[in-house]
């Protein structure tokens, strides 16, 4: 993976994304950060993407609008999403998944965790 | 009732702690510091759906440090006030995530506010509130709940 952005309105959460991106072998690609989904959208615009991972709750623009967004784009749609929340459960899970995120992970996501669901990506 | 409701709280804040900054809470207070109210933060966190209702985290600044030192691998002296405050953030939104996923039904979605930091003495409400105190590297802290929805349900 080249470039891989990451949506979240804490630095922190941000943060420990990247440590676990790291972690799993994936810190050589370039982990670009957006505070909101609309600065996420701007940044995907920008450049090829090869993986989106966002939170859900956000200012300005949260994930499940960053996610339509992003699905309903001609440019951006093959784009995996994978939605990393506190706001996650089987009900949720079900709704994004129909809305086109190929994964969901509960917070605190772990390295093994965010491996597991990146493992078909990976290879 | 009352129980479950403090033990979906604990293994929501146990796990957060844990997985977040390998730190283990306990439920045994009688011992830890409790550090006077200049040197604690506050954040809040709105619950709006199923149950309309607040969740407050309660912490102490040299717990905070150290939960962000943790994490980010640096220096509790290199810190900014402002990574402090975000983690505190952080956390209430983590907690409050896996307290409602262990709380209501399965099936049940749930819709969540924006984190954020409150000026401490504003832990309070018109509503049913309860709280909890725990502790973390014998520092003592809290989470605190209002809604009268839960507590209708818990006493149902």
């Amino acid at each position: 993976m080249n470039r891989i952005v990451i949506a979240d309105d804490s630095a922190t959460a941000r943060m420990f994304i990247c440590r676990c991106l790291e972690i799993i072998g994936l810190g050589e690609a370039t982990l670009v950060e957006a505070e909101n989904g609309r600065e996420a959208l701007s940044l995907l615009k920008e450049e090829d993407t090869d993986l989106l991972l966002t939170d859900l709750n956000m200012p300005v623009m949260d994930g499940a609008t960053l996610l339509k967004w992003v699905k309903s784009s001609p440019r951006l749609h093959d784009i995996p999403v994978l939605v990393i929340t506190s706001a996650g459960n089987p009900a949720k899970e079900q709704e994004l998944t129909a809305l086109g995120a190929f994964g969901v992970l509960n917070k605190p996501v772990s390295p093994a965790v965010l491996m597991d669901a990146l493992q078909s990506l990976i290879s | 009732m009352s129980e479950k409701l403090k033990q979906d709280m604990y293994r929501a804040i146990s796990t957060t702690l844990e997985n977040m900054a390998f730190m283990e809470v306990s439920q045994e207070v009688e011992e830890a510091v409790r550090y006077p109210e200049e040197e604690m933060a506050v954040s809040r966190l709105l619950i709006h759906d199923p149950i309309q209702g607040e969740l407050y985290l309660l912490m102490p600044k040299p717990l905070l440090s150290k939960i962000v030192s943790s994490v980010y691998i640096m220096p509790e002296d290199e810190l900014s006030e402002q990574m402090l405050l975000d983690m505190l953030c952080e956390l209430i939104n983590t907690v409050a995530g896996l307290f409602l996923s262990a709380h209501l039904p399965e099936d049940q979605t749930y819709n969540l506010g924006l984190p954020e930091q409150v000026p401490v003495g504003q832990e309070d409400s018109p509503v049913e509130m309860k709280r909890w105190d725990f502790q973390v590297d014998n520092a003592l802290f809290s989470l605190a709940l209002a809604g009268d929805g839960f507590f209708v349900a818990e006493q149902s």
